[in-house]
């Protein structure tokens, strides 16, 4: 066997090893010890943080900044203040499948309109195919989305959820720091 | 070039070299006795007064002693590593770098068999390194006339390249400042050294083994580490921990670089000085006192025994076994540093044998006798290790065996797909690593044509490769810093063996590709010294402060101990019977008496357990069923409002949003196990507390008034 054979069958071994899917033994374990972070962020008066953090079934990815907090009176970035990330024109999060089944996406953010100098529409697209979009943004600059995501759409285990926004008030590739449009919530379950 | 380097070339040509070495060895012939054998009388000397100083157990100056103890160790691996070339090359030359590293690998080996019958304590560590004194003088004596060879040499070189000197010096300066930089450097990691990785030490100096069954650290590593972490702690406390690798190892890295031949040529004196000044000037990402250096100096004595093995093969024929032994002994002794390392001695070495396979003549039996006897050797050295990884957690292959590993926490990231692999491995490659001109060296290395049957550099580099595209997908879960660390030691180890092989390429020599590999190296090593230039110079003022308050620090006695020793060792361990099991999570175990009572250190609880496995999200009925099942009678904990780094609640109620899934993953299962024990501990008998420890009698129900710690200020 050639080396150039034995690489194309290392690589269909690692892109089969990578791709594996199955049930997961350990998935009650994983619900519990989510049920008692949400109880336990909740008590601590957090819980608005779990919204926008990365879970076994979200995977906040590409396009996103790092889950920040609204600042106190004296400047410390407190963990239950108000949660947001920041996202870029295309923001990228990974969704686990339930199946052949329905689901719905819920997502909650805001513009600064002030900054961004017009009134973006948000679309969202999932493995490519168009799921929804708001209307263009105005009045106080949030917005929110409630979009269901046909059965025939999750073709994977993980989806590939792209927010794209239509304008963030700069060229592309002049971009600054882009802090001009966040979201502070996210939700993905099942649909019915 | 310098002539002296051409000197040093003498062996170029196969038929010049015998008459060169003839010529230098009629030279000492004609000396008078004494005068060959003052050279190595010398440095005996100066080996027997460095012992006969810091053997005796009395006060002395911290740095100067665990200095001197330090240098001695290195002293004492080349003994033993003499006496592993008495075996295997009695008639050929082996410099002091390899065997070094050779005798390493063989204290390494026969610390692992002490642990199996728990024999590796204190004393045989201090006997270990006597013996391997002992085995440097005697080998000193045997060969002074090669000592006095060497010192001619070098007295040589500085007449004749007083510039060159100069430049060598200022090199060596900066090298021992980052020697002594680690023995004075204070600084242990909260989160790993002081929870685990000193206490691992300290157990394994006070019962002689490491049984760790609840210490997911423990089952990360066989314990090759922590074996050489208690032999250079008999003469340095557990803050000084940095010794033996950033000092010890940097030490042997250093012999290994300036010994190395491969055609019988030198590496030039350029090559050898910028390649030590990259390697200790790199920003340090060693952020724990785990292996990063210790991992480099046995890679890189890996390609330079299989470059000796390739000189050996062309000499007369020996029994494979002499040449499989020292593979064998730096492999294992690798593998026995981070288990992230196994596969990469492995493929090295299997690399190395596939191209030697093809490339020599012979009966089939030939070819392979030596291969299968190295995999032999090389089980036989690791099965210790294995017994104890057994005795410890249960398997002897950690991750492919999970053994008290809990699979729920597996450390690979959901949602994996193979774009996202091939992104991490490029992000782990470019921004994990303090090598950033680590691509130049690989485009350098495609430039080296290795003649050698046995291709060192090429083998390494499989085994590199191989054994970074295995890290990064077994741990998704983690960052590209993180990993980074994690590889250091064989990317590292690789980018000097490029250097070293680059540096064989003379000038006087007809422009070829090892030119374009030499130039390119050259090019990455100053790179690389220029943007490592800022940190390393804040580093280094850091170095020289810790330095100079070592130097001013009272010897150690008692009134220079840390309170905390008295408080965990006498006032709250003295509060559980001699003898009988005590499990603890606290800030700092390595301040216990491992001797007194059997410990088990918790460590992370969730990652590791014994069966039947410790029951998180269950409740605190169950976390106490579960400890009356395993035997344990007595815990000491650490309140979290007083633990000063691992334990504190709050702190880890924020890992449950943190970016790094295997803080959030892991983050619930410290924060319920901490609020079980806050309910255990409100049912039971507090028998002592202080500074927030607690010690708590399961057996006995809570007291109407909790005691303070017998002695307690």
């Amino acid at each position: 066997m050639s080396a150039r054979h034995v690489a194309v069958v290392a690589l269909a071994l690692s892109a089969a090893a990578c791709g594996r899917s199955g049930a997961d033994p350990y998935a009650e374990e994983v619900k519990q010890r989510e049920a008692l972070a949400k109880r336990l962020m909740n008590e601590a008066d957090a819980g608005r943080a779990l919204l926008v953090t990365s879970t076994s079934e979200v995977q906040f990815g590409e396009g996103f900044g790092k889950l920040s907090f609204e600042l106190d009176p004296d400047q410390h970035p407190s963990f239950t203040n108000h949660a947001f990330r920041w996202m870029g024109q295309n923001a990228h999060v990974r969704l686990k499948s339930h199946g052949a089944v329905p689901m719905k996406i819920r997502i909650d953010g805001w513009v600064h309109l002030k900054v961004i100098g017009t009134q973006p529409v948000i679309q969202l697209f999932v493995d490519g195919v168009y799921i929804a979009q708001t209307d263009p943004v105005g009045g106080g600059g949030h917005f929110r989305i409630d979009a269901r995501v046909p059965e025939w759409a999750i073709r994977r285990p993980w989806v590939d959820l792209v927010i794209h926004t239509n304008a963030v008030g700069f060229h592309w590739g002049d971009p600054p720091e882009l802090n001009v449009i966040n979201i502070y919530r996210f939700e993905w379950g099942e649909a019915n | 070039m310098s002539d002296v380097e051409r000197e040093g070339d003498a062996g170029a040509t196969p038929s010049a070299a015998p008459a060169a070495r003839a010529g230098k060895g009629a030279l000492l012939a004609s000396l008078p006795p004494w005068r060959q054998a003052l050279p190595a009388a010398l440095v005996g000397a100066l080996v027997v007064v460095a012992l006969a100083w810091v053997v005796p157990g009395r006060p002395r100056n911290p740095l100067a002693e665990t200095s001197v103890w330090a240098a001695l160790v290195v002293v004492a691996f080349a003994g033993w590593g003499s006496l592993v070339r008495f075996f295997v090359a009695p008639a050929s030359p082996v410099d002091l770098g390899l065997r070094t590293a050779w005798g390493a690998g063989l204290v390494c080996a026969l610390g692992g068999a002490f642990m199996v019958p728990a024999l590796m304590v204190r004393t045989t560590a201090l006997v270990l390194v006597e013996l391997g004194v002992v085995l440097a003088l005697v080998a000193l004596a045997r060969e002074h006339t090669a000592v006095a060879q060497r010192f001619r040499f070098a007295a040589r070189f500085s007449r004749r390249e007083p510039a060159l000197l100069v430049v060598c010096l200022v090199v060596a300066g900066v090298v021992l400042v980052h020697c002594l930089g680690a023995v004075a450097d204070w600084h242990t990691n909260p989160y790993d050294d002081d929870i685990a990785y000193l206490a691992f030490a300290k157990k394994l100096s006070d019962t002689g083994t490491l049984i760790e069954p609840f210490s997911f650290r423990r089952l990360s590593a066989y314990g090759g580490q922590t074996l050489f972490l208690e032999i250079v702690g008999v003469r340095a406390v557990p803050s000084q921990a940095h010794t033996f690798d950033r000092a010890v190892c940097v030490v042997i890295i250093a012999l290994l670089v300036l010994g190395h031949r491969a055609r019988r040529r030198r590496t030039s004196v350029l090559f050898v000085v910028s390649t030590l000044l990259m390697l200790v000037t790199m920003t340090s990402i060693a952020i724990n006192t785990a292996s990063y250096f210790s991992g480099v100096a046995f890679f890189l004595a890996l390609f330079r025994t299989l470059a000796w093995a390739d000189e050996a093969d062309r000499g007369p024929s020996r029994a494979p076994w002499k040449v499989a032994l020292p593979l064998a002994l730096v492999s294992v002794a690798a593998c026995t540093l981070r288990q992230n390392y196994l596969p990469v001695p492995a493929l090295a070495l299997g690399a190395s044998y596939v191209m030697r396979f093809r490339k020599t003549r012979g009966t089939l039996r030939e070819r392979v006798t030596e291969p299968l006897v190295a995999a032999a050797m090389s089980l036989a050295l690791l099965v210790p290790w294995f017994i104890v990884s057994w005795q410890s957690s249960r398997t002897f292959l950690y991750p492919v065996m999970a053994g008290t590993f809990h699979k729920p926490l597996a450390l690979n990231a959901s949602g994996w797909n193979l774009f996202r692999e091939v992104a991490f491995q490029a992000d782990v490659a470019v921004t994990g690593l303090p090598l950033v001109t680590l691509g130049l060296f690989l485009l350098a290395a495609a430039f080296v044509v290795e003649p050698e049957a046995r291709r060192p550099l090429g083998s390494l580099c499989v085994g590199a490769v191989g054994g970074f595209v295995a890290l990064v997908h077994g741990l998704t879960q983690s960052d590209a810093q993180n990993i980074g660390r994690y590889a250091f030691a064989f990317v590292i180890a690789f980018a000097i063996a490029v250097a070293l092989t680059a540096g064989t390429a003379r000038t006087s020599a007809r422009p070829g590709r090892l030119h374009v590999a030499a130039g390119i190296v050259l090019f990455a090593t100053f790179a690389q010294l220029v943007v490592s230039r800022d940190k390393a110079w804040k580093e280094y003022l850091l170095r020289f402060q810790n330095i100079e308050s070592l130097a001013y620090a009272m010897p150690r006695v008692k009134e220079t101990e840390p309170p905390e020793l008295r408080m965990y060792s006498e006032r709250l361990q003295g509060a559980v019977p001699a003898g009988e099991r005590l499990a603890v999570l606290v800030d700092e175990p390595h301040y216990l008496d491992f001797k007194r009572n059997p410990i088990w250190n918790l460590d992370m609880p969730g990652y590791a357990s014994l069966p039947p496995g410790m029951p998180s999200f269950q409740g605190s009925e169950a976390l106490e069923r579960y400890f009356a099942t395993i035997g344990v009678r007595w815990l000491m904990v650490v309140m979290p409002d007083h633990s000063r780094y691992h334990y504190r609640r709050p702190y880890f109620l924020e890992l449950f949003v943190n970016e790094q899934e295997i803080w959030r993953a892991y983050a619930p299962y410290l924060v319920d196990f901490i609020d079980n024990i806050a309910e255990i501990r409100g049912r039971h008998r507090e028998v002592a507390r202080e500074r927030g420890v607690v010690v708590i009698d399961l057996a006995e129900p809570a007291a109407p008034a909790a005691a303070p710690a017998p002695g307690a200020p």
